[in-house]
């Protein structure tokens, strides 16, 4: 087969191609609008911003592959920054402060991959209440308020995760990529990943095929809430407090990123690639829409549009294929 | 019966330049059963298709009782009335009652407030006219298979069908259920029901219908009553594979799989083992017990009780993979790949499961490729799978199960709704992994082409009963 032909009958690498375009355009778009947006110092401030939600995107992205959703993202991303920064506050030294609140989001994704997979409560409805659960323990986590300031010995803490710049680039984005690149691996080079991509396509011929569906669906889970958990660090490095309210309509962030990006609802189809480019999509959208004064009521609109038109194509490009 | 049911007349539909069916005629009388067997499937589900839904043709007409429903001169797709299909594919809503299902999921019904015990009394006058004896009250989940076909039927007359499509039912003629079916398809035709009756195997047709069609690449070659069909004349439509086409290896050192006093379900009590390298097939005559142990042997359910032991260790939960058991299921075998992935990592993926490297590393896939290109040509570079034909799929699934090297393959009604090609293809490559050394082990309602695969047949008896409830009882070797 020709290898240009072939390249372009991955599963998702069209879809890719029209992601990269769209993003061209509106970066073109937004450049003529205002002189100010294509400037490094934006650029280089919008790839901050866009680190969190590929890193709560990339997490998304593994689950909806295996054909589940998660939607205690958002909430997973508040108990990371509650917890994080409560035990900060209290004196504990960062790492550990930052590995306890981790090892907890991981826990979560644990419990999340469990009912999905062993109880079998549909996907949707057993992270909805985990996402009520982690809600409330991010609620609970400083009784009920705010934390205050996490103090100067955590000055390490916050250039790692947020103010500090490495070769130019802030570290965030390199520990964004860092995470994009080993999932990257996990899901082309990997048993597991090769697995998660089977259950989200056939999930009858995996069982059949001797995968061990429980355990994929929960280290997909497990993964989600890892990457849920550092975007809460970075929120905490970022304000220097812990917030009750960090992490809402995350989830609904996560999704619309990994659809932009190409990853399918229907589970088993989409590259990780699709969900970075789509995170800058997001991101640069967001800050084009902000930056040309377009009031936020507008901007969910165009997004929830978007999002609506994007997952319409998904769904008729996989009938189309099932009816060749 | 002179009367007309159906009469297809020099129909043509052609799809993407290929002709599905070619000048195609048929016709069946009111109350009578034509059997319409198949030598290569092609057109079987665009037939189907057309009857059922009037799907647009390019030539010729369709009458039913003497109206014409469908000719090319008619545009578009309609939903064809008087035509209803029975199958295995599930047709039935589970968690309804049988009287609901036949009443009430069904066109034309209109009353808002359902008044089960009405509904009962009304299915159980109705069902009697058709001598059959299934009570309406019960959930459809619990039905045995053959009453499931049955409820199918009655559900068809019930909503206003005349003709009846009968597909592939997969019971061995001879056995109860096929004869209980057979008696019911004659009561039903005794009052004017007509039935087409498709099936790939020939003896059920002999004993079920009165004339029988053979129809080969779209076209109906010859229709005529079965009394016409001798020995001679139809032999070459019987599957005949070679008598003794697997050498059964003697000395089995070992058992490859042993199933000890497993209870789960309706299993009671049930113990039989396959030695390394056998061929076993397990006749489970009312199809009820197939599933079940599909379910215990993929690790999906754990047994109440005994224990199932895979080259002598136990098969836990989640180590199918580890076990090296494979599962194949016959039908539909497009369920069996992944269409999302490429011809190369679909016959990679379970190969994968004993060299996690073979993702990471190309060579290894190159090396796959070129040893099978040999066997499927250029199918092995094709993406997605989904566009290849049924040869090739079958290909492709069964030479995963090659590459892998399972110690037992587990093959679930394997020759279900397929051709006499297809037969021998399948049972070509049952060959080839046989010869890796595998063990074989078949799960089908029918005897009659799995046999020519098996070494052994063991018959599932009385699987819910008390009196040597679960033994197997060897009736051939």
């Amino acid at each position: 087969m020709n290898p240009v032909k072939r390249a372009f009958s991955i599963g998702g690498v069209r879809w890719l191609l029209v992601s990269l375009a769209l993003l061209a355009a509106m970066f073109l778009v937004f450049s003529s609008l205002d002189p100010y947006f294509g400037q490094p110092f934006n650029v280089n401030n919008m790839l901050r911003s866009a680190a969190p939600i590929l890193l709560i995107s990339i997490g998304q992205s593994v689950v909806l592959v295996t054909g589940n959703i998660d939607l205690s993202i958002g909430s997973v991303v508040g108990m990371s920054c509650m917890t994080s920064a409560t035990l900060l506050t209290k004196g504990f030294h960062p790492l550990a402060a930052s590995a306890i609140a981790l090892l907890l989001c991981i826990a979560f994704g644990l419990f999340n991959g469990e009912l999905v997979a062993r109880v079998k409560i549909p996907p949707y409805i057993a992270t909805l209440s985990t996402m009520m659960i982690c809600r409330g323990i991010a609620q609970v986590a400083n009784g009920n308020h705010d934390t205050g300031y996490i103090g100067a010995g955590s000055y390490g803490f916050r250039q790692l995760f947020y103010h500090g710049d490495t070769l130019r680039i802030y570290n965030v984005v390199w520990i964004a990529l860092l995470v994009w690149g080993a999932t990257f691996f996990l899901l082309s080079k990997t048993r597991t990943g090769r697995h998660m991509y089977a259950i989200g396509n056939n999930l009858e011929a995996s069982r059949l095929s001797g995968v061990n569906v429980g355990a994929t669906v929960d280290k997909a889970y497990m993964l989600s809430a890892f990457t849920a958990g550092l975007a809460g660090l970075i929120l905490v490095a970022q304000a220097g407090y812990g917030a009750m309210g960090e992490g809402n309509l995350y989830e609904v962030y996560a999704v619309g990123v990994a659809v932009i990006g190409g990853i399918s609802t229907l589970g088993g189809r989409g590259l990780l690639v699709g969900t970075a480019v789509g995170s800058v999509i997001w991101v640069v959208l967001q800050n084009g829409l902000t930056r040309t004064t377009v009031i936020v009521s507008i901007q969910n609109i165009i997004i929830g549009i978007l999002l609506v038109v994007v997952a319409a194509l998904d769904v008729g490009a996989r009938i189309r294929r099932t009816n060749l | 019966m002179h009367r007309e049911a159906l009469r297809m007349n020099n129909v043509i539909q052609r799809r993407g330049g290929v002709n599905l069916l070619d000048h195609f005629d048929l016709h069946v009388f009111e109350g009578e059963v034509l059997g319409l067997f198949f030598t290569d499937n092609h057109g079987k589900e665009d037939l189907i298709r057309l009857l059922l839904r009037n799907t647009p043709i390019d030539y010729g007409s369709v009458r039913l009782r003497g109206a014409v429903v469908n000719s090319y001169r008619l545009p578009g797709e309609s939903a064809g009335a008087g035509v209803s299909l029975v199958s295995r594919d599930e047709l039935l809503i589970d968690e309804m009652t049988v009287a609901e299902n036949v009443f009430v999921m069904r066109r034309g019904f209109r009353k808002y407030i359902i008044d089960a015990s009405l509904l009962r009394a009304q299915f159980g006058r109705f069902a009697a006219e058709f001598g059959a004896t299934v009570d309406g009250g019960m959930p459809a989940r619990d039905l045995p298979f053959v009453d499931r076909l049955i409820v199918q039927m009655l559900k068809a007359v019930a909503q206003g069908s005349r003709l009846i499509i009968v597909k592939d039912t997969g019971f061995s003629p001879g056995s109860a259920e096929q004869i209980k079916l057979r008696q019911h398809v004659r009561r039903f035709a005794d009052s004017g029901i007509s039935f087409l009756y498709i099936s790939g195997d020939t003896a059920e047709l002999l004993d079920v219908c009165d004339r029988i069609a053979v129809a080969e690449r779209g076209r109906v070659m010859s229709a005529v009553r079965k009394e016409a069909f001798g020995e001679r004349d139809f032999g070459k439509y019987y599957f005949k594979p070679d008598q003794a086409p697997f050498a059964s290896p003697g000395g089995h050192a070992g058992a490859a799989l042993e199933f000890s006093g497993v209870c789960a379900g309706s299993l009671r009590d049930m113990s039989f083992s396959v030695a390394e390298g056998e061929g076993v097939l397990l006749w489970d005559r009312s199809d009820s017990a197939i599933e079940k142990i599909v379910r215990l042997l993929s690790g999906m359910e754990k047994p109440a009780s005994g224990r199932i032991l895979v080259g002598g260790a136990p098969l836990f939960r989640w180590t199918g993979a580890r076990a090296r058991v494979s599962i194949i299921r016959g039908t539909p075998m497009r369920e069996m790949v992944f269409e999302d992935m490429s011809y190369l990592e679909n016959l990679c993926f379970r190969a994968a499961d004993r060299l996690p490297s073979l993702w990471r590393k190309g060579a290894f896939r190159r090396l796959v490729r070129e040893e099978y290109a040999a066997l499927v040509g250029g199918d092995i570079d094709l993406l997605p799978p989904l566009r290849l034909s049924d040869e090739s799929l079958y290909s492709l699934v069964y030479l995963r199960e090659h590459l892998y090297r399972p110690r037992l393959l587990v093959l679930v009604r394997p020759f279900l709704n397929t051709d006499i090609r297809l037969k021998m293809h399948i049972l070509s490559l049952v060959r080839m992994i046989r010869d890796t050394g595998a063990a074989l082990l078949i799960l089908d309602s029918s005897v009659s082409d799995s046999s020519a695969i098996a070494d052994r047949i063991l018959d599932i008896n009385d699987l819910g009963g008390s009196e040597g409830a679960g033994s197997l009882r060897g009736v051939g070797a």
